[in-house]
């Protein structure tokens, strides 16, 4: 029995262990650096880490259905244009945040739609949503010819979105609202099985198809949302404000455990990751790395959460013969 | 003294807690073709698995032609002179027949000379009687020609034995027909032929001798000559045959289900027939004949595309798997573990998604519910388990079956379709299926039934369907159903 | 060939199969009405010599998608490469920044190898994740700004050409004959094939296959780095962003001349139709004056239809 309880720490300890490695950076920083660990800089970056920890609560959608999405970024920077340039044509804000969300929700369906036309697995996926981040990035392009377009933005709504903690308090209630959809109803379930194995789901009569579409289109229109919410806080557009930010929402998850192979996943361990990664590069920040060292940092991070995830996998594929072997 | 070209030697296998081998010994003469018989998980597939150098023996030592054999692998059994057809061809679909025969060897330099690989691929299939284009790109080829290119690379290692794995198992009769002078061919070229099947009429039409496996251990061997087809059955399962398959007494009731004209593309023409609830009806056919993708066309996987579905005496399209369901249909596929459960989920998860409306609270899945659902299950479905949250990997075949059939009750499914219902379960949980497939006529399910086992479907269904090419061609019933009728009407 | 009448299904197939060459050629045809420059020897010798550099890579991106995989950092080894060659030109001279670069260009590509055939990761994951660090690389050691060589000999080379074609596409076709010749006639390219076409089935057939799944992003960091250097040596710069749109250009152009992602057949000689396809309509949106933006966006529905007609076409095979 004590063999076992060991066991499981030791399981614990693998199946947490990036999380583990980034919360003992940050103590080092907060030893190193008094001030780091303050509320106020926690709080900062926090609002930070609301943008891309948006974009990461889709992107688990969409990898517990079983497929990535590679078009966030774009769809970032398209509806922050699409938005801005709405409102300095002096549209109402509600109407400007309906057309950016509407581009987003769009381009996301646009996804689904050929994806689960061809039952697509993961690989064309991939591409096919790597070629609409393609597509989206230029359209955001065209209207200002890749320029930054500064916002009119008139006290009220829109920029009460991207103020104080209200970035925060959007991506905190997604993230609760999606992990609670996902852990709890018949639509969460059947995500699980669409993404462990599409056909048992199809045999099972779970409508695949237009399950599918809806993963792509969540993942787009939290896209949407981040973008609005990112715009709202600097009151300007950048066309390529979101480039990138495919690899920080997957990286998030990753970090927060959600495998990769499909099926299983939790919003709130992203919500978790993406803090992670978030408080993790302001310490390297305030320990003097800059930006771009910590892009090197990103990806082999992403490396060593996947690697640690098949890792852990094969150890428990093992434990798992090995059981049943005994129980005959 | 007679000569074997092939020993093996008080062979044991044992897995962590498992023997799957005890004391294991078998001798196999040049220019014969040794039938290897047994139930599933007898120990066949273990003790080939040994002989290709799949598995290490625990123990045991084996000899080829006198001399002690070390093995490493497939490929090094190959080369000295063992080579496995295994049911799964080992075959590259992309390539053409030529590569395939000499995939990985080519020629002895690095560079390939493709003019000398496609003449020799061209030699290899002559020997065997056939004229064939070398350059054919496999995924493009039937089953049975699949196999003949395997047979020409067993050759073309000069293999001394070819193990052939239930061979004839996705052959129409025809091909059939065609591979069996094959054998004798490898047979007159001196070739040792170990025949894995569970054909017993195929043993005694083409092999020599006769071993049984059972639990692990040969229970017999036999010169065929000197045993009977119920002697080998008996040794095989260890008890006399009548029990085999349960007595019912089921009432046929109203008509369920209705199919009249159903076509779809080439697959399956023009089926027509009823189902009355009650009943067990089973559908015969050779493999290829059109059943499961008749079930298929009924169940919404591929709808119709010409004829008319009535259920209940109402005309219904079923368009997708999700619209059967809600006719109540069930459909247990014959890929368990591919299509049919979710091998990393629990119980009560496989069997609830067919109907997760049923264990929800107003909105939200109530995981008690389900758990009641799944015990309920578990017990009358005697599924056997630690706890009722046990992941499916973690029991064996024939309780996996289970947790199919139950996801299917419990979404009320009173047509139940049920595709080679026993393929991969030990005997005993076969005789537990059956017994259960009882139960359910007797509350009034519907049942069809489709098997390649043909002792199977006479044994339990009231009514036969016999499919050939797509299409129905014949029905028996009662006194009718024989294997003899069965197979008459199934080849051609 | 046996048959003498084709009927219906026949012209339906030899449709599909040779559809990218056929349309190819209307094109072409039609643009030499449309613009004049376009059948110019100057915009012809632009072309090739615009295609050859991301053609090598090309090549090597088809041999990846034969074996089953597939490589999205070879966008940043290139850019990377463009940085290192010219800080080491500057440096050392031409032949050992040649050298150099591609050694950083295998050992990059190793490493890639490493973590899909040895820790068994989904490539595309793993690309992603070295994609990312690659090119924080090279933003890092140029503090991201464009970095200049003006080593004389590189110089003389880059100028270098017969009749307006430059040196680099004789170094394409040296790839491409390279590619094709293994690819079919050694053991090792049918290694490549096999390991795409059934892992297992090659691996019990005493193929290596970890070795195939391995070698493919060796062979792509190495092209990607000759690509990164017969760009910087053209343009005399390096810069990390450089070439951020190769693995989208090579994916399309294998995909078009007709190398299936599900692996196991296709070859480099298709991808050669795919890249001229490519090369001469980008050649006529430039001619037709289309903007960057405009020609961004019609690379990605280019790559988004051709990802679809795949997909529709070999799983209609299939079934």
């Amino acid at each position: 029995m004590k063999s076992m309880s060991i066991r499981k720490i030791k399981n614990l300890i693998r199946s947490n262990f990036i999380l583990i490695v980034i919360f003992l950076i940050i103590i080092i920083t907060g030893i190193i650096e008094s001030n780091y660990l303050s509320f106020n800089n926690l709080l900062n970056v926090l609002r930070q880490v609301s943008v891309i920890g948006i974009v990461a609560c889709g992107m688990t959608y969409c990898l517990i259905g079983g497929a990535y999405d590679l078009s966030v970024g774009s769809i970032v920077s398209l509806t922050g244009v699409i938005t801005i340039l709405t409102i300095n044509a002096g549209v109402s804000e509600f109407i400007a945040i309906l057309y950016g969300l509407l581009a987003g929700l769009g381009i996301g369906i646009t996804n689904g739609i050929l994806i689960s036309s061809i039952n697509g697995r993961s690989g064309e996926a991939f591409i096919i949503t790597y070629g609409m981040q393609v597509v989206a990035a230029s359209i955001a392009l065209f209207p200002s010819n890749g320029l930054f377009i500064a916002g009119r933005v008139p006290e009220g709504f829109f920029k009460f979105l991207g103020q104080g903690v209200m970035p925060i308090v959007i991506f905190l209630s997604i993230a609760i609202i999606l992990q609670f959809i996902l852990s709890n109803t018949q639509y969460g379930r059947q995500m699980c099985f669409i993404g462990s194995n599409m056909d048992v789901a199809r045999l099972s009569g779970v409508r695949v198809k237009l399950n599918r579409v809806t993963y792509f289109a969540i993942s787009g229109l939290l896209s949407a949302i981040a973008g609005i919410v990112l715009c709202s806080r600097v009151t300007s557009s950048n066309p390529t404000a979101g480039t990138g930010f495919e690899m920080d929402a997957i990286a998030a998850v990753v970090v927060g455990g959600t495998s990769m192979s499909g099926g299983s996943g939790n919003v709130i361990r992203t919500v978790v990751g993406a803090v992670a990664i978030g408080i993790m590069s302001n310490a390297l920040n305030i320990l003097g790395i800059t930006a771009y060292h910590q892009q090197i940092l990103k990806g082999l991070l992403i490396i060593a959460a996947v690697a640690m995830d098949i890792l852990n996998k094969t150890i428990k594929n093992r434990e798992m013969e090995h059981e049943k072997a005994y129980t005959g | 003294m007679e000569k074997y070209i092939l020993e093996m030697k008080g062979i044991t296998k044992t897995f962590p807690g498992v023997v799957a081998l005890d004391d294991v010994s078998l001798k196999v003469k040049s220019g014969t073709v040794h039938a290897l018989v047994g139930e599933n998980g007898a120990g066949k597939s273990t003790l080939m698995k040994i002989l290709t150098g799949v598995y290490e023996a625990t123990s045991g030592e084996i000899y080829l032609d006198g001399r002690k054999l070390d093995l490493y692998g497939v490929k090094d059994a190959q080369e000295k002179g063992i080579s496995i057809i295994f049911q799964e061809f080992n075959l590259i679909n992309t390539l053409t027949v030529a590569e395939n025969i000499f995939l990985g060897r080519y020629n002895d330099s690095q560079y390939i000379n493709w003019k000398q690989i496609r003449t020799k691929a061209h030699e290899l299939l002559e020997r065997l009687g056939f004229n064939f284009d070398v350059d054919r790109i496999v995924g493009t080829l039937s089953t049975a020609e699949k196999q003949l290119v395997e047979i020409a690379k067993a050759l073309s290692y000069n293999a001394k034995i070819i193990v052939m794995d239930e061979p004839t198992s996705s052959l129409t009769k025809k091909e059939i027909e065609m591979l069996f002078p094959i054998i004798e061919n490898l047979r007159s070229n001196n070739i040792a032929v170990i025949y894995i099947s569970h054909k017993l009429e195929e043993v005694f039409q083409i092999c020599d001798v006769v071993s049984i496996l059972r639990d692990g251990k040969i229970v017999g061997e036999s010169d065929i000559n000197n045993i009977t087809r119920n002697e080998i059955i008996e040794k095989m399962v260890g008890r006399s045959l009548d029990i085999e398959y349960p007595k019912r007494n089921s009432v046929l009731g109203e008509t369920v289900l209705e199919v009249k004209n159903l076509s779809r593309n080439t697959k399956i023409k023009d089926i027509s027939f009823a189902l009355r609830r009650g009943e067990v009806l089973g559908i015969a056919g050779l493999v290829g004949a059109g059943r499961t993708e008749l079930a298929e066309t009924i169940f919404g996987v591929h709808p119709a595309d010409g004829g008319e579905i009535f259920i209940k005496g109402e005309k219904t399209a079923i368009r997708s798997t999700r619209e059967a369901k809600e006719h109540s249909i069930g459909f247990v596929t014959e890929d368990r573990r591919g299509t049919g459960i979710v091998i990393d989920m629990n119980i009560p998860k496989n069997i609830t998604i067919t109907k997760l409306n049923a264990v929800k609270n107003r909105w939200l899945l109530d995981k008690r519910k389900e758990e009641a659902v799944a015990s309920e299950y578990v017990d009358k479905l005697d599924i056997r388990t630690p706890s009722v949250n046990q992941i499916l990997n973690n029991l064996s075949g024939g309780n996996q079956q289970k947790v199919v059939l139950s996801k299917w009750l419990f979404s009320d499914a009173d047509i139940l379709i049920l595709d080679e219902p026993t393929r991969g379960i030990d005997v005993g949980a076969k005789y537990e299926i059956y017994c259960l497939i009882n139960t359910l006529v007797e509350q009034g399910k519907a049942i069809i039934m489709i098997s390649s086992e043909l002792p199977e479907v006479l044994g339990m269904s009231d009514r036969i369907l016999v499919m050939h090419n797509g299409t129905i061609k014949g029905e028996l019933t009662g006194e009718d159903m024989t294997a003899e009728n069965v197979m008459q009407i199934a080849v051609d | 060939m046996k048959k003498l009448t084709l009927d219906k299904g026949d012209f339906r197939i030899f449709w599909i199969k040779n559809a990218v060459p056929i349309l190819l050629i209307i094109f072409a045809i039609s643009m030499v009405f449309v613009n004049r420059t376009f059948s110019s020897w100057d915009n012809i010798s632009n072309i090739i010599n615009e295609f050859a550099i991301y053609g090598i890579t090309a090549c090597a991106m088809t041999t990846a998608i034969i074996c089953g995989e597939f490589d999205l950092s070879c966008a940043s080894v290139f850019g990377w490469s463009t940085v290192l060659f010219c800080l080491t030109c500057t440096a050392f001279g031409v032949l050992p920044a040649f050298l150099i670069t591609m050694l950083s260009g295998v050992v990059l590509g190793a490493f890639n190898g490493f973590l899909v055939a040895k820790v068994r990761m989904p490539a595309f994951i793993a690309t992603l994740g070295t994609m990312t660090a690659i090119k924080g690389l090279a933003y890092v050691v140029t503090d991201a700004q464009p970095i200049k060589t003006e080593n004389e000999t590189l110089y003389a080379i880059s100028k270098f050409n017969i009749g307006g074609i430059t040196i680099v596409p004789l170094v394409f076709i040296v790839v491409v004959v390279i590619f094709i010749w293994f690819l079919k006639f050694t053991k090792f390219g049918r290694g490549i094939y096999a390991t795409g076409g059934n892992y297992e089935v090659a691996r019990l057939s005493g193929i290596n296959v970890k070795f195939y799944k391995f070698i493919v992003f060796v062979l792509l960091g190495a092209c990607a780095a000759l690509s990164g250097i017969m760009y910087g040596s053209r343009i005399m710069a390096g810069w990390a962003p450089y070439g951020s749109d190769l693995a989208l250009y090579c994916v399309t152009v294998t995909v078009i001349g007709g190398t299936s992602l599900m692996g196991g057949n296709g070859g480099v000689h298709r991808t050669i139709i795919g890249i001229l396809f490519m090369g001469v309509i980008f050649n006529a949106l430039t001619l037709l004056s289309v903007g960057g933006s405009m020609q961004k966006f019609v690379r990605g529905i280019v790559l988004i239809s051709v990802i679809m007609f795949d997909a529709i076409t070999s799983k209609r095979h299939k079934a």
